[in-house]
């Protein structure tokens, strides 16, 4: 056993330090990804997660393939279901589907008589087979639009989320390695972030600058890097910057550069990673939220098609046109939550507090 | 002498994912009124285990198979939780390890006795309740103000001694001390041992002591009992025991251990570890361990055998134990 | 006590300042002058826009234009609103901050208690069945799409069931054909008095009786507070305000959906937060001395595993509130309550950069004071805070 030991040692030093290492995270990678198809609720996650990513990818290629860009392109598509209907007196329709009543018509052109026909163009749509999720009250196509968004809420929820753990992890590192002045200053920092509510600070700030998505998705990266996360990436930084191996390391003549990338920074990557997918969360959450507002400056997101409808009054009119609400705020609700499952499931196994004994 | 506690052919298993876990084994003694047993082994041999059974605490992935513990004429083992919840701390009370995080941080340590006896004594009064509180903490040498206190606001030693206090309250039949002073420091461990065994020779406690530690047990107990791997291998009079112990693990816990007040002696290491309670070897369990083992401990349970009045030992080859190795000055 | 709640009164100002001043510099940050886009509103002449310019403190040196800006502030002169011109931003805001202090406080109060007690009892029969449904369900409303799930509430309740009006403060038809010599706002204000006493009295009679060194009147005292000051409640109004209650019940009435469904923001976090810190108090070992001392099982779990529970779910109230201020913008919005959220909208999206501002600021005061008081009330249930520590 114990000379087994040694040969793998020996082994190992033959080998270049970055197989090593490689190796090393690829064993811990496995181990963690055995417990994490342990759980179950993750896994649901991630597979919510993939199918959102496939309906991204598809997008493009149906409107270059099937979709007739002209009927199905998710801002400038138009498409009405037109049928012809009989005008009949009022209160004597007694087929819906191909007759009107005289005071419905009357609205639409008011010099119609009883017994002439009418176009009736349908629009918002009820779902078909041609417009699986119907049409909006632009007469666009739901689906696409639902698709067509979904790349955005990636784009968003990635660089959000980039940018928020980018800096957490350097101001939490650097504040816990030099600690006084700089760590306080970044603390009040963080604290004074989590004090200001953040959804009415957002609306502030793009009442007083236009928002894109590039540029929503780099404020909340920075708001959130600053604050909350990066408390608790200082303190995950501080546990390890106290270890015997930074010691050790700093005996071998480590210089702090060194010992914050090569050390303390590697060991804070995981926690790292985990309140990446919380930050997700939160930025698909926000711009959805803002969108519905009508407060971005955004052609087509999940948090638009709901402001479209709200502005053209579908708002409150019951399940009628499900289509315009449902679909659109399922999936936020559904990607959101999926990206925090995946963080608790994730928060389980790198958590050593929460692991299962 | 008449027994208080009788415990027979107890038997507690743990189920874990990969099987049973034996915690306690086949164990049995008896507790004789007004007196103190010392029940001592290493982590993981079952100790606390048997503390646990005793009053019934156990996890939730613990039962009890078979066995029966008989307090004062009542078999505790077949009763329903709400029937053993009126004997907890009015028949049977617990002085825990780590009086640090025995004690609820956000009550008052008065408040937290008077819960006690609030539960067993509905018909005491408050009045009654404070009085009572505060005679035990002069028994226990705590001054009674400070029964209005957090327990933030004591030591180490005073927590283990309001702990007592709390153990006394509702005047138990039995009281068992599992490592009553292992968090304290030496000195305050010795004053709480010296209390401990003064209050129960005035009170005439019965009770149980567990510890790892050798040289506790020994202070403070008048029969002591030694486990091994969830079995109990030797029991027997605390001064027959300590000086000549007869079970070679309590042989060799004894030799690794240096004694104070005995006559000093050479110090052995205790080598390896205790067993996986998973798969618990055959014979006797101790066997891989141990120095004077034979084929037969490898394959027979040893049975247990009377080497003197009271005084028994599980062991094949008892006989072959020499006497604790005196070294001379 | 009073040293711990003046140092962090201190600081919550201190934040306070430094949060005014970044958003002075915000503002200077701001391409062109706010009031540019009155150039062409025929309303506004040059003279008023001037006198804008230097209410507002656009005029002079930066340093003199912020140390008018922060003056302005703390005299309470916030200007002028540009959307509902010639309205002053403090009278809007002294009209609508009540109704948004009402949502606030009582959806956080819901969702608190509600988030805590179901929390409390799945930790308690942890490892049965329906774990991830629980899972799952936290996680649902701990994630939903907020202004969705407010729109989703509206048709179950107010159009498919018809229990609760869909939104708006009051019943306008009620409040225009009754006779009346008070309007809307003075029934409200009182209602939210007579809350905050109530809540005052109540919680004052907690603190005294838990002082009592006899436990028993102690507990005796807490009871007769509260059942004495409900009564004095409905006295008070049948002698002072009768003419009254019919509409402080409608206001009521209208409150209940939008509280109800703002509370769910918080509930879902605050459940599983409880659940998972009162999973590790079951571990501690004082849950086993209150066992072995023969405790029943409720006393266990309320007094001494939910009791300990609560310590770090009261920590985490602060994020928790975060959410629940900003989730109240959005049930301001979707159920047209006027209130403070609503304001902040709208008058952002009008660009009346004045009462945004105000809004604002107040908004923020309101997350201050909030923080304040969830700092308190962790001294006030930790004692090794409160007493000595």
């Amino acid at each position: 056993m114990t000379t087994d030991l040694h040969q793998s040692t020996e082994e190992m030093l033959a080998e270049s330090l970055w197989k090593v290492r490689l190796k090393l995270a690829w064993r811990s990678f496995r181990k963690g990804w055995a417990s994490f198809v342990e759980n179950r609720i993750g896994l649901l996650g991630l597979g919510i997660i993939a199918l959102y990513g496939l309906m991204a990818l598809a997008h493009p290629i149906l409107l270059d393939t099937v979709w007739d860009p002209r009927v199905y392109d998710p801002i400038i598509g138009y498409d009405a279901p037109a049928t012809i209907k009989t005008i009949v007196p009022d209160g004597q329709v007694t087929d819906p589907e191909t007759q009107v009543s005289l005071l419905e018509a009357r609205l639409i052109n008011p010099i119609l008589k009883v017994g002439e026909t009418l176009e009736i163009r349908e629009q918002p749509a009820s779902p078909s087979r041609k417009h699986l999720l119907g049409t909006d009250p632009l007469g666009r196509d739901v689906l696409s639009q639902l698709m067509f968004s979904t790349r955005a809420a990636f784009l968003l929820g990635v660089v959000a989320s980039l940018v928020t753990v980018f800096i957490a992890t350097t101001v939490g590192s650097v504040s816990a390695f030099f600690g006084g002045l700089i760590d306080t200053f970044f603390m009040r920092l963080a604290d004074l972030i989590l004090l200001v509510p953040f959804l009415p600070l957002l609306i502030v700030l793009s009442a007083l600058f236009q928002f894109g998505l590039l540029h929503l998705a780099l404020m909340i990266g920075i708001l959130g890097g600053f604050g909350g996360t990066a408390i608790i990436l200082k303190s995950q930084a501080l546990s390890i910057s106290v270890k015997p191996f930074i010691d050790a390391a700093r005996i071998a003549g480590g210089g702090k550069m060194h010992l914050i990338f090569r050390h303390i920074i590697p060991n804070v990557l995981p926690l790292s990673f985990l309140y990446m997918m919380f930050s997700v969360t939160d930025a698909i959450s926000i711009e959805a939220t803002l969108s519905f507002l009508g407060l971005l400056n955004i052609d087509m997101s999940w948090g638009i098609m709901i402001y479209q409808a709200s502005v053209q009054g579908y708002l409150l009119s019951g399940t009628k046109y499900w289509w315009l609400l449902m679909p659109a705020g399922l999936s936020v609700t559904l990607l959101a939550g999926s990206f925090f499952l995946v963080g608790r499931a994730m928060d389980e196994i790198i958590n050593p507090r929460l692991r299962k004994r | 002498m008449e027994h208080i506690l009788e415990v027979n052919d107890l038997t507690m298993h743990y189920t874990v994912k990969e099987g049973e876990v034996m915690a306690v084994d086949d164990v049995s003694f008896a507790l004789g009124r007004g007196e103190a047993l010392g029940l001592v082994g290493e982590s993981g041999c079952g100790k606390t285990s048997v503390a646990m059974s005793l009053i019934r605490l156990l996890a939730d992935n613990a039962e009890i198979q078979k066995g029966s513990i008989v307090l004062d004429g009542v078999d505790l083992v077949p009763l329903v939780e709400e029937e053993m919840r009126t004997h907890r701390w009015a028949d049977i009370s617990m002085v825990f390890q780590g009086a640090m995080n025995a004690w609820n941080p956000v009550y008052k340590v008065g408040d937290q006795i008077w819960e006690a006896m609030q539960t067993h004594f509905p018909l005491m009064t408050e009045s009654e309740a404070r009085e009572r509180i505060a005679e035990l903490f002069r028994l226990v040498g705590l001054n009674p103000a400070m029964m209005d206190r957090y327990p933030h606001e004591f030591s180490g030693g005073m927590r283990q001694r309001a702990i007592i206090a709390m153990a006394l309250s509702c005047n138990p039949k039995v009281i068992i001390a599992d490592e009553p002073t292992t968090a304290l420091d030496v000195i305050v461990q010795d004053q709480i041992l010296k209390e401990l065994k003064k209050i129960q020779q005035e009170l005439g406690m019965s009770i149980i002591y567990i510890s790892h530690d050798v040289a506790v047990i020994a202070e403070v107990s008048d029969r002591i009992g030694v486990m091994y791997a969830g079995k109990l291998v030797e029991l027997g009079p605390t001064d027959e025991v300590f000086p000549r112990p007869r079970h070679p693990y309590a042989y060799l816990l004894l030799a690794s251990t240096p004694s104070v007040k005995g006559p000093r002696r050479k110090l052995a290491p205790l080598e390896g570890e205790p067993p996986n309670l998973l798969h618990p070897p055959a014979g006797c369990r101790f066997h891989p361990r141990c120095p004077f083992a034979t084929e037969v401990c490898a394959t027979d349970e040893p049975p247990y055998t009377e080497v003197d009045e009271g005084h028994i030992v599980a062991c094949w080859n008892w006989e072959q134990v020499p006497e604790l190795g005196r070294l001379e000055a | 006590m009073l040293k711990f709640i003046g140092k962090r009164t201190v600081q919550n100002i201190l934040v306070f300042i430094v949060f005014l001043t970044a958003t002075f510099f915000l503002l200077q940050a701001q391409p062109g002058d706010i009031t540019d886009q009155f150039l062409s509103n025929p309303k506004i002449t040059p003279e008023v826009r001037q006198q804008f310019a230097e209410r507002l403190g656009l005029t002079g040196t930066l340093w003199e234009q912020y140390v008018r800006y922060m003056k302005n502030f703390f005299t309470g002169n916030l200007g002028v609103s540009f959307s509902e011109y010639p309205k002053e931003v403090m009278d809007i805001i002294a009209e609508r901050l009540p109704r948004t202090l009402a949502l606030f406080l009582f959806a956080t109060f819901l969702a608190f208690i509600v988030g805590f007690k179901s929390g409390k009892l799945l930790a308690w029969r942890r490892g049965k069945r329906g774990e991830h449904v629980i899972t799952l369900t936290g996680v649902f409303f701990q994630t939903v799409f907020y202004p969705w799930f407010a729109v989703v509430m509206i048709w179950i309740f107010a159009f498919f069931l018809g229990w609760f009006p869909a939104g708006k403060f009051l019943t306008v038809d009620k409040w225009l054909t009754a006779e009346r010599t008070f309007d809307a706002n003075a029934v409200f204000d009182r209602m939210l008095l007579t809350v905050l006493a109530v809540a005052v009295l109540i919680i004052a009679a907690e603190i005294i009786g838990r002082r009592m060194n006899s436990r028993v009147a102690g507990r005796r005292f807490i009871w007769g507070t509260r059942v004495l000051t409900l009564i004095a409640l409905v006295v008070w109004w049948e002698a002072v305000w009768p003419e009254m209650i019919p509409f402080a019940l409608d206001i009521a009435y209208h409150l209940v959906l939008p509280t109800v469904t703002l509370s769910f923001v918080g509930f879902g976090g605050w459940m599983l937060l409880t659940r998972a810190s009162m999973l590790e108090t079951l571990r501690e070992d004082y849950i086993l001395t209150a066992r072995a001392k023969g405790l029943p099982d409720k006393v266990v779990r309320d007094r001494h595993a939910a009791r300990n529970a609560l310590l770090p779910v009261t920590t985490s109230l602060v994020i928790g509130l975060a959410f629940l201020i900003g989730g109240g913008v959005v049930t301001e919005t979707v159920f047209s309550w006027p209130g403070m959220g609503q304001t902040l909208l709208s008058a952002a999206s009008q660009q009346d950069i004045p009462l945004t501002i105000g809004a604002f600021a107040f908004i923020a005061v309101l997350a201050l004071i909030a923080h304040l008081v969830v700092d308190i009330m962790y001294m006030y249930l930790d004692p090794r805070i409160r007493v000595g520590g």
